[in-house]
């Protein structure tokens, strides 16, 4: 029985630690990203790839996986001010912040809260942080007992590497690739293996998966976008009894390609 | 999705193909377009083949001026002798090679035996119930050439007349010396005139300069003949 409806569900742009997919780049930088944090070498760790590739997902895991050991911070937002990053992190420790205190003050005090302990700051989308913010970032790396974790654009980050802030410090910079066809064919089988959608995953060959790689362009946000459309496309087709669309095609994929915006009219 | 995104997309996606067809269509015009005026370019502007195309004129003109001999009006061909009047050395052909020739045009006639068309004897009209004598005889004054000459020898050996067929034949030799025409008629009336050995002659005269494989046909004929 196919059941696009359930099938599709599984292509939305959630963070479900479930369903991680191990392609090459999410390991090698899992790998790196693990025993960055673990040897504490580097205060400063980069993450850097094109928009969509998968690095808030592993930013997010690795996050979740420190959560429970006490040791993880995740700021997802990065829209903050110099006091919003204290505020942040004197919430985490359950401390009260006072906003009538000086900067200076409350940053000395934070310190001596967290200085028995190793914590890792993740910040999601760093490149939209200003001057202010990366030099308190850099302030406070430098003490040791804070170690941060910065994903970053691709163009915009390799710009922000070069800065002054950085460019002398010791740091981790970790590259997130993108999706080779066959590790597509591999997610999209396996994906749809887990939750029992074995006859809508036979639907999907290896040339079906060069195609959808080259509309998508091995970007893994893309792809799941793309794979919804189409499943989408073939529940309707289905709903309405269409025969040309009961199997994927090449006119299918065009006009998952269209809907997603990856090609133009 | 509803049935008007559907829809939508499919429309679409239609547009989409047709876009990339006449794109393939044209792009493919464009490549055979430009391979075909390579192609052009090159046997045309080709400075090589252009010294070769030139070389080969340079050759046939000066073929031509040696083989056209100056006609004078009112000559008397009753006492020229038939010959080529083509200056290129004179082969002596050594009866082996004749044999050999001779052997492959037997082999060639053996095997290229085709049915023979069967022509009725009312589409066999002869040049004379077309023009009359008289008026090959005009057309000869008044306009010479191998044409009218060869038609005239011919007209002469139809109706028996070798004497007047032998001076026409060396009549047309003369505007056209390669021409095999004449020598076939020159010969015929001398076979006509029991000049076997002197019709023999003329034919072997004529493949000493050029190799025609009428002539030795002919030549195989006449030799047969007792």
């Amino acid at each position: 029985m196919r059941d696009f409806q359930k099938a599709k569900k599984l292509f939305t742009d959630v963070i479900d630690a479930r369903y991680y997919f191990d392609s090459a780049s999410a390991e090698v930088s899992r790998y790196k990203i693990e025993n960055a944090i673990k040897e504490r070498y580097a205060p400063l760790i980069f993450l850097i790839g094109d928009p969509g590739v998968g690095k808030s997902y592993i930013l997010r895991l690795i996050s979740d996986e420190l959560k429970n050991k006490g040791m993880s911070i995740f700021i997802d937002h990065p829209f903050f001010d110099k006091r919003d990053l204290l505020k942040i992190l004197y919430e985490a420790k359950n401390l009260k912040f006072d906003k009538t205190i000086n900067f200076n003050n409350l940053k000395e005090k934070l310190l001596e809260e967290y200085k028995n302990d190793n914590h890792t700051i993740f910040i999601d989308e760093a490149q939209l942080l200003n001057e202010e913010q990366f030099e308190l970032i850099r302030i406070l790396s430098d003490t040791k007992i804070f170690q941060f974790m910065l994903s970053m654009h691709k163009e915009e980050g390799s710009a922000i590497l070069e800065k002054k802030h950085f460019k002398s410090r010791t740091k981790e910079v970790i590259e997130y690739g993108r999706l080779h066809q066959s590790e597509v064919y591999r997610y999209i089988q396996s994906t749809l293996f887990l939750e029992n959608h074995n006859e809508i995953a036979s639907m999907f060959t290896k040339v079906n998966s060069a195609k959808i790689t080259k509309y998508c362009e091995g970007n893994f946000r893309t792809l799941k976008k793309f794979i919804y459309t189409l499943l989408s496309l073939l529940e309707y087709a289905k709903k309405n009894g269409i025969k040309k669309y009961t199997n994927i095609n090449s006119y299918l994929l065009k006009m998952s390609a269209l809907d997603i915006g990856v090609i133009h009219d | 999705m509803t049935d008007r995104a559907f829809e939508d997309l499919e429309r679409r996606c239609r547009k989409l193909n047709q876009k990339l067809f006449f794109k393939w269509f044209f792009g493919f015009m464009l490549l055979v377009g430009l391979i075909a005026m390579g192609c052009f370019a090159f046997y045309y502007y080709n400075p090589l083949k252009k010294k070769i195309v030139a070389k080969k004129i340079v050759v046939k003109q000066k073929k031509l001026t040696k083989i056209l001999p100056k006609v004078k009006k009112n000559d008397n061909y009753n006492t020229i002798v038939l010959k080529p009047t083509i200056i290129v050395p004179k082969r002596e052909i050594s009866k082996k090679v004749l044999k050999k020739v001779l052997k492959k045009v037997e082999k060639k006639s053996t095997v290229e035996k085709k049915p023979q068309k069967v022509i009725s004897p009312t589409v066999n009209i002869r040049v004379t119930s077309i023009k009359s004598e008289q008026s090959l005889l005009k057309d000869d004054k008044n306009n010479e050439n191998f044409d009218t000459t060869l038609t005239l020898a011919r007209y002469y050996y139809n109706n028996d007349k070798y004497e007047k067929t032998i001076y026409y034949a060396k009549k047309a030799n003369h505007y056209k010396p390669s021409s095999f025409k004449p020598w076939e008629y020159y010969s015929k009336a001398k076979m006509k005139q029991n000049k076997k050995s002197e019709a023999i002659e003329a034919i072997k005269q004529y493949l000493s300069y050029f190799n025609s494989e009428d002539a030795i046909r002919m030549l195989q004929k006449m030799e047969s003949k007792k």
